[in-house]
């Protein structure tokens, strides 16, 4: 009898608390993020610069060192990498109509009172300075996500304009997701203040952020459990852009976990 | 007997600047407390902006905590990029501290660079650098007036120097000696000038340079 009761009386516990877990936790909100050791996901890092910065080239410097220790190609076979996005702000440089990188939404994407370089991981981290970004990079790397890419985002060039398709898969449901779609150019040639204050003019801009192909919210993108959401999107390619050094990232974005999941593709030249 | 005073009162002034804990120096040189400093504009054709730097450095001679404070006249001009590794804009104050060691010298960066164009009207900052102990306010006045174009107030009154391309004109009333410095603080070139006359410049490396001439000090962009 001393036997049987406490086996009983956790049954009745058990069974209380799966009942219980089912009817007060929505389902969008039964993911629990749990960090592990080993990179398992991309992750975005939106670094604050500027060409007139004399402390940014260090973070440039800084952020490639962890793209390439995540970007390996076995990790982004994976669906596993760092995307890092330099967003040119207001104050350290000139707007691109000054022939500079200041895009037209970089005023809405700048946190207030940011002080470059800085960074944000995963819109989950607040800004983080130049030494603390790793640290933050490798927990949000390791930590699972529900969401994924289904297959490869494809970006093509048709003319002047490029089409971006692809689709989310989820494994639980989301209603607070939003998709948003970015074009980086790499590779841009162009001044930069040094931080011996110099300037110098052949400096190789790398992840610049130009423009929100479906604004600086983004989309709504409810997620249902087990189902694959697609997308679609045409996009302008600007004169002053080099079609081959332009590529696409995508993320959705979560109220409650911030950046779910992240990916880039290179947009495929058609010549 | 004045020899032993001389040399008692040379060792007094040695003593008194060694027991200085640090020092402030500015492109024109050691920054008094309560000096004011008046800092004119390097144009940059190619980049089609103004910058106006005054080279500010601290010269540690005790290691330490020193904090910089700064209070500019006008909100969201003046940068600040030293100590710390980010750069901020002053809206319109900052404040920021570092520990520096013995003999290290450290730029304040306090400055602003990358204007498209000339200020709407004079920008005065306000500085404060202490370790705790000692304490140096100085103000920084901006103003638009062009460096690299001419030589500053002191020298006017004996002569003009005047960089044109790689060619430097000269028209001294008294003798002076011409040095160059690159941005580092090394000497590139030196020549003894008198009287009218030009310079060529053509050896010297692309890039910012500091020159003094006599008791003139300034800075020109050399292309």
């Amino acid at each position: 009898m001393n036997k049987t009761f406490p086996k009983l009386f956790a049954l009745l516990a058990g069974t209380l608390m799966l009942a219980g877990c089912e009817e007060s936790i929505p389902a969008d909100k039964r993911y629990t993020p749990i960090s592990n050791s080993k990179p398992v996901r991309s992750v975005l890092v939106e670094e604050y610069t500027g060409e007139n910065c004399i402390n940014c080239p260090n973070g440039h410097v800084a952020l490639e060192a962890i793209e390439e220790l995540y970007n390996t190609p076995e990790n982004l076979e994976q669906g596993v990498g760092v995307v890092a996005v330099g967003i040119h702000i207001p104050n350290w440089g000139r707007p691109v109509d000054k022939g500079g990188f200041i895009a037209p939404e970089a005023e809405s994407l700048t946190p207030d009172e940011v002080n470059p370089p800085q960074a944000q991981v995963n819109r989950r981290s607040g800004l983080l300075d130049r030494n603390d970004w790793a640290k933050f990079i490798k927990e949000a790397i390791a930590t699972p996500t529900r969401v994924t890419f289904v297959n490869s985002v494809l970006a093509e060039q048709r003319g002047d304009q490029m089409v971006i398709s692809g689709a989310v898969h989820s494994v639980e449901n989301f209603n607070d997701t939003r998709l948003h779609v970015w074009v980086v150019e790499d590779n841009i040639v162009s001044r930069q203040r040094q931080p011996d204050g110099s300037m110098v003019a052949d400096y190789v801009h790398m992840n610049v952020f130009r423009g929100c192909v479906n604004g600086v919210k983004g989309s709504e993108f409810t997620l249902s459990r087990n189902d694959d959401r697609r997308f679609s999107f045409t996009y302008p390619i600007a004169a002053e852009w080099k079609p081959e050094n332009l590529r696409v990232v995508v993320f959705v974005e979560s109220q409650s976990f911030g950046v779910m999941n992240v990916t880039q593709n290179n947009l495929q030249i058609n010549q | 007997m004045n020899k032993i005073f001389t040399s008692l009162l040379m060792l007094g002034a040695a003593f008194a600047a060694s027991a200085q804990n640090f020092t402030v120096s500015s492109v024109d040189g050691p920054v008094a407390n309560g000096a004011t400093l008046s800092v004119g504009y390097d144009y940059n054709s190619e980049w089609d902006m103004y910058d106006w730097d005054p080279e500010l450095t601290i010269h540690a001679n005790k290691a330490g905590t020193y904090t910089i404070s700064a209070t500019a006249s006008e909100s969201g001009v003046v940068q600040f990029c030293g100590f710390t590794g980010q750069c901020t804009i002053l809206k319109p104050s900052a404040s920021r501290s570092a520990s520096i060691s013995a003999g290290q010298e450290v730029p304040m960066q306090l400055d602003i660079k990358g204007a498209f164009e000339l200020l709407s009207k004079p920008v005065s900052l306000e500085v404060t650098v202490t370790d705790g102990s000692e304490t140096v306010k100085f103000t920084v006045n901006f103003v638009n007036e062009d460096r690299s174009a001419g030589i500053t107030a002191p020298a006017k009154a004996a002569g003009t120097l005047r960089f044109a391309g790689r060619t430097l004109n000269f028209s001294l009333e008294n003798a002076a000696t011409f040095t160059l410095y690159n941005i580092s603080g090394r000497q590139v070139m030196s020549r003894a000038l008198n009287g009218t006359g030009s310079v060529n410049l053509s050896a010297i490396p692309a890039g910012v340079y500091v020159y003094r001439c006599g008791t003139a000090t300034g800075k020109v962009i050399i292309k």
